[in-house]
């Protein structure tokens, strides 16, 4: 846990003229740099990048708080402990699905939920890693950024163990091929994992130092891969709410391609160069409170739709753990 | 160049502003929607129970009502209106479950489901009659478990909001 933090991951990052610097790609935390070992000198690096005297105090006490040794685990840092326990949900979609793997589809639960299972805790990861950057430039810390590149990574591998699960249990007509590829919403649903290799075979510093510069061009196929996510949802649930005589009454909640329209409007705000600054700036002037006030409705709206998707994992996970999957 | 980079910079960061804010604007009209969206919630579930139970109900009525002519004067086409009484029963018990009810009328769904089951069995029972006396020995007991049916049928349309329904209607 600590040696990965200490080693692999850059920390602090190297910062630009506002937070969150300039794209980075959604698995990366920082442009390679020959200082392999930044981690190790992490006070000096934080105190250089936030001088004396800058209105900061909020930030530089969260990360500064989060270098320091744990009072409790004195052999770990508290970041390292926090970004372990952080991490865990990334192996939730594979706990819930590992029974049907286990029992060899009985009940046909792989065939009738796996995709509603290990898909959704793609989308949730993938939607996870694409947060951080905007989060760092909501918060200023940077403590959490690791999460980025975890969460990429899992969301690559989630994705190809449900390419293959699919592949093998699924009902679609056409052998392994129909049912990676027989209808156009299983098309994108295969692009991505497509797309997604090459991103998740680069997502280590030894390719990050090889690769140079045409590094951060592969992962921003990162921004490919969002873009067929929302096609894929979009194929697959349509543009209406679901209707039919099923559900819970609230079908317009469970609609997946809204839930990630509304989670993806703040993450591309937030991306934008003039909102950077603009929240750069008022941090630096210590009005932070009106960041998040203006930000606090997209907020709220983002977390609703997270609550919704994290319901899905949840229910379909019990009934792949239960053996007891949907009727169809 | 310094006095246009100081002109342009507070027009870039009301840019930031204005563009966080429609985020926020949109946002935020879309939050007030899902309020008076959320509060139909229990409409829409009772909804979905009605449109379970209609289609069930137009087959029941109708197989109820020509068994009850059949029941005592042709044998096959008296068990051919139960049998497709079973399935209209099934179907409708499938379909149910397929519904996520509230808490509070999640467990009276299930007590439906188990009373049709039992409703089910019995008319299945009745299929094997191997004649018109020996079938209508049935009817007794088959009234009694659509006793039971409605009573838990009277329980969920309470439960939902819907009136009530007798006649082993759901």
């Amino acid at each position: 846990m600590s040696q990965r933090d200490t080693i692999q991951e850059q920390y602090p990052y190297p910062e630009s003229s506002y937070p969150g610097g300039p794209y980075q790609g959604a698995y990366q935390e920082a442009p390679y740099q020959e200082a392999p070992y930044a981690d190790d000198d992490y006070d000096e690096a934080f105190y250089q990048e936030y001088g004396e005297g800058q209105p900061q105090a909020k930030r530089r006490s969260i990360d500064a708080w989060m270098a320091q040794q744990s009072t409790n685990f004195p052999r770990f840092k508290r970041r390292s402990i926090a970004l372990f326990f952080l991490r865990l949900p990334a192996f939730v979609p594979w706990f819930f699905i590992l029974r049907g793997w286990l029992s060899l589809n009985a009940k046909d639960v792989l065939t009738l939920a796996e995709a509603d299972v290990l898909g959704t805790g793609g989308e949730a990861t993938f939607l996870i890693a694409v947060s951080i950057t905007p989060l760092i430039t909501l918060t200023g810390a940077r403590w959490y950024a690791p999460l980025r590149r975890w969460y990429g990574i899992f969301f690559a591998l989630i994705g190809i163990s449900d390419a293959t699960t699919a592949a093998i249990t699924t009902s679609f007509s056409g052998g392994v091929f129909g049912r990676l590829a027989g209808h156009t919403f299983l098309v994108t649903g295969f692009l991505i994992i497509l797309i997604a290799a090459p991103v998740l075979l680069t997502a280590n510093t030894p390719a990050q130092r090889r690769l140079g510069t045409y590094w951060k061009k592969i992962q921003k196929l990162t921004y490919v891969i969002w873009g067929m996510i929302i096609i894929h949802l979009a194929l697959l649930d349509g543009f209406h709410p679901f209707d039919g005589p099923q559900g819970d009454g609230d079908p317009a909640f469970h609609q997946r391609f809204y839930q990630i329209l509304v989670i993806s409007l703040p993450l591309v705000i937030l991306r934008l160069p003039p909102v950077k600054r603009w929240v750069a700036d008022k941090r630096a002037a210590g009005e932070q409170w009106k960041v998040w006030l203006t930000f606090a409705p997209m907020a709220a709206l983002y977390l609703l739709a997270f609550a919704f998707i994290i319901n899905e994992e949840i229910f379909t996970g019990l009934q792949v753990m239960t053996l007891n999957p949907p009727a169809n | 160049m310094s006095a246009l980079s100081q002109a342009e910079a507070p027009r870039t960061n009301i840019s930031g502003f204005l563009l966080i804010a429609a985020g926020s604007v949109v946002a935020a009209v879309l939050l007030i929607l899902a309020v008076p969206y959320y509060a139909g919630t229990s409409a829409r579930i009772a909804s979905l129970y009605t449109n379970v139970a209609g289609p069930a109900d137009r087959l029941l009525a109708a197989d109820i009502s020509a068994y009850g002519v059949n029941r005592s004067r042709n044998l096959a086409a008296a068990k051919l209106d139960l049998s497709n009484e079973v399935k209209a029963e099934t179907a409708f018990d499938n379909q149910l479950g397929t519904v996520t009810f509230p808490a509070a009328a999640d467990p009276h769904a299930d007590d439906l489901t188990a009373a049709d089951a039992k409703r089910i069995k019995l008319i299945e029972l009745q299929l094997k009659a191997p004649s018109l006396r020996k079938l209508r020995a049935f009817d007794s007991r088959v009234e009694a478990a659509s006793a039971a049916v409605d009573a838990q049928v009277k329980i969920m349309r309470a439960d939902l909001g819907l009136p009530a329904v007798s006649g082993g209607l759901y």
